[in-house]
């Protein structure tokens, strides 16, 4: 188990870099830079805003100051402490550029809890609906109820989130009137959008579940425990479950990653300040350290929670190591 | 009556091709302490007839067309599901080909030996336990209690083959249907699989049925013998008897075909000369014909029934159940008689 966590600490801080230098230099490599959407600056304060971010440095100097903790302002160490961030290293991910009074620690501090609860909240139930959805289609493949979970999975599958945002919003909303359209200031407020965000996991949940039951199912040790006269419902209970939970279980860490860090289109459309559309912002608004910062947490949320299918993994199939991953 | 009693199945099952039947017309009995054997080349449908004794063809896709299976005063192919699991494993036994596909990578071996008598005999999980761990004992795995957290994966292939069998027989069933138990093992397993099913029907008098295309197998092993070819019985006969004189030409055929004792254990049945014959296209008249050294004008147009001889040496026959489906089975069986008429 420590050699496990160990080597996954260590290939978190691997993925990590990597990710951080490709981003840094891609968002560079592209035209245009924070500001130069405004207004036209005049060239003298243009010249200023780039010194107090140091965007006049070679790129190198930027780049290991970003990382830190190694302190490469001219100001120094012992200097004024004008220093503008500490490094991501030492937890400072630095300053907005666009959110010009905010740092990008503050920005994620703020919105992050927002779309962990929300994809938290569409996860439960995606997953649960999910699961129930895709062994009742395995338990009773080829039944006219098989066929309508189906038809019901392909559609979560193929609308777009908007789309079934826009439904929600339309029937329970608008129609019905029983939750509010927009916000996050009350629990009401997250159930349409949980609702949305989940659809199209449990969707891909029902599908994966139901066949890989299936596929359990037609193995020859599910013949030999029917042989053995076990009820079917222990048949699958017991012998299928796991190994038909297999391939749900591997999606399930990306997919998890996507919801937890929020969705532009879905935050958009319902109001809720989460860091879904920040990515999206930052990234057109060349927000160089906000961008960088969310990557940096999805990218760390990710391989964490793909470590953690791993180790799901060795929980349910004694087969796998946990030594060997 | 006998302990069990296979009367006219038939079996279907439908492929892209069309209907295949896997199973036509099969007869015999099975009675308590004796070894039975079903031999036949691959696709005769010696499995599909295994199966469809505990009403599993269904989970292959196949459907049980005709047939009774008669067991304990009951018919199991009228029986409920419910009714047919309380059969299962409990009265009749499969023990199945390959440990390793037969065995769920998923569950420990104690759970999957426990769970039998959970269901069964209404054990708690730690006496079914107890009882999982002297089983294992029995067939010879060394420190059976430890074994019982193992997972399928931890064991050897002999220890896997060995549970399998104490996993199958714990319950003690009257019936025991062995698929190809030996086919897919080295020489010393095989020998132990054979052990332990012998001494199950010699110590617990149950009733094996035997499938298996190893001819020298079931010559040393089974009491009688019904030879199948695609689907159909083609000849049933004590095993000494049928040996010693087909009245068959397939079974002439495979009996000559045989590997010999020196050479090796064979993993399919040896070849018989011609095509195997596709159970999705049989030829008309005696599905054999085509491949067929007896061969006359009538055998391509009828289908022989299963019968015994019709002339005075028949008589024989008749008491000991002989039965060959073949039109000139005289000729095979009274070679003598042939030689001297012109
Ligand atoms: N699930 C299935 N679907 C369609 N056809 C099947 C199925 N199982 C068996 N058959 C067909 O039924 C026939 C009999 O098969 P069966 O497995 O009973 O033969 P077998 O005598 O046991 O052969 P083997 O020696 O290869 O085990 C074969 O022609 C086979 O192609
Ligand atoms: S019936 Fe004719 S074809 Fe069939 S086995 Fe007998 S002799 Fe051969
Ligand atoms: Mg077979």
């Amino acid at each position: 188990m420590t050699h496990f966590l160990a080597r996954r600490a260590l290939g978190l801080a691997l993925t990590v870099w990597i990710v951080v230098t490709l981003a840094f230099l891609m968002m560079r490599l592209v035209p245009g830079g924070p500001f130069s959407a405004e207004r036209r600056l005049p060239a003298a304060v243009a010249a200023n805003v780039d010194a107090r971010y140091h965007l006049d440095w070679p790129l190198w100097r930027q780049y290991v100051q970003y990382l830190g903790p190694l302190n490469v302002d001219t100001h120094g160490l012992f200097g004024d402490r004008e220093r503008v961030f500490g490094g991501v290293l030492a937890g400072d991910l630095g300053p907005s550029f666009r959110h010009r009074d905010y740092t990008v620690n503050q920005i994620l501090a703020e919105s992050l809890p927002v779309s962990l609860a929300l994809g938290s909240l569409a996860l439960v139930w995606s997953i649960a609906l999910g699961t129930v959805i895709g062994v009742v289609g395995a338990a009773r493949r080829g039944s006219k109820l098989d066929l309508w979970l189906r038809m019901g999975s392909s559609l979560g599958i193929a609308l777009p989130s908007f789309v079934i945002a826009g439904l929600l919003v339309l029937v329970f909303a608008l129609t019905l009137g029983w939750l509010p359209v927009a916000g996050n200031t009350s629990f009401a407020h997250f159930v349409l959008p949980s609702l949305a965000l989940g659809a199209p996991v449990a969707a891909y949940i029902a599908r994966l579940v139901r066949t890989g039951l299936i596929e359990a199912l037609s193995q020859d040790y599910i013949r030999t425990a029917i042989a053995k006269g076990l009820p079917f419902s222990t048949v699958v209970r017991r012998h299928a479950l796991r190994g038909g939970l297999l391939p749900a279980i591997s999606y399930l860490g990306p997919a998890a990653a996507g919801v937890l860090t929020g969705s532009l289109v879905i935050e958009r459309i319902f109001a809720i300040p989460g860091t879904g559309s920040h990515f999206v912002a930052s990234a057109l608004d060349r927000d160089y350290t906000l961008a960088l910062g969310v990557t940096i947490v999805y990218s760390v949320l990710i391989y964490s929670l793909n470590a953690l299918v791993d180790l799901a993994y060795t929980r349910l199939d004694p087969r796998i190591a946990l030594e060997e991953l | 009556m006998s302990l069990l009693e296979v009367t006219n199945l038939r079996v279907r099952y439908d492929t892209p091709r069309g209907p295949v039947w896997a199973v036509d017309q099969v007869s015999f009995k099975l009675d308590a302490g004796e070894t039975v054997a079903l031999v036949g080349e691959s696709g005769s449908g010696k499995s599909t007839t295994a199966l469809a004794i505990l009403g599993l063809v269904a989970f292959s896709g196949g459907t049980v067309e005709t047939g009774e299976i008669w067991f304990g005063g009951k018919n199991l192919l009228a029986l409920r599901e419910d009714e047919l699991r309380a059969v299962r494993a409990s009265e009749i036994a499969l023990v199945f080909q390959d440990a390793t596909a037969a065995l769920n990578p998923f569950l420990t071996i104690g759970l999957q030996i426990a769970e039998v008598l959970e269901v069964h005999r209404g054990l708690s999980r730690r006496e079914a336990l107890v009882a999982a761990g002297k089983a294992l004992g029995d067939v010879g795995i060394a420190e059976p209690e430890a074994r019982l957290a193992s997972f399928p994966h931890e064991l050897s292939g002999g220890q896997r083959q060995r549970a399998l069998i104490a996993m199958s027989l714990i319950a003690k069933p009257k019936v025991v249907i062995a698929d190809e138990p030996t086919t897919a093992l080295d020489p010393a397993l095989a020998l132990l699989v054979l052990d332990l099913l012998r001494r199950e029907r010699e110590q617990n008098g149950a009733g094996v049925l035997l499938v298996s295309h190893d001819l020298e197998l079931v010559a040393s092993e089974a009491k009688r013998v019904h030879v199948m070819y695609a689907g159909r019985v083609a000849e049933s006969a004590d095993a000494d008897e049928l040996f010693a004189a087909p009245w068959h030409p397939y079974t002439a055929a495979l009996w000559r075909a045989r590997p010999r004792l020196d050479g090796e254990r064979p993993k399919r049945l040896a070849a018989v000369a011609g095509a195997p014959v596709d159970p999705a296209a049989l030829p008309t008249g005696c599905a054999f014909h085509p491949r067929c050294e007896f061969v006359v004008e009538r055998c391509r147009r009828e289908r022989p029934d299963l019968s015994g001889l019709l002339r005075a040496e028949g008589a024989m026959s008749l008491r000991s159940g002989r039965r060959s489906a073949c039109f000139e089975k005289e000729r095979l069986a009274l070679p003598r008689e042939e030689a001297s008429t012109p």
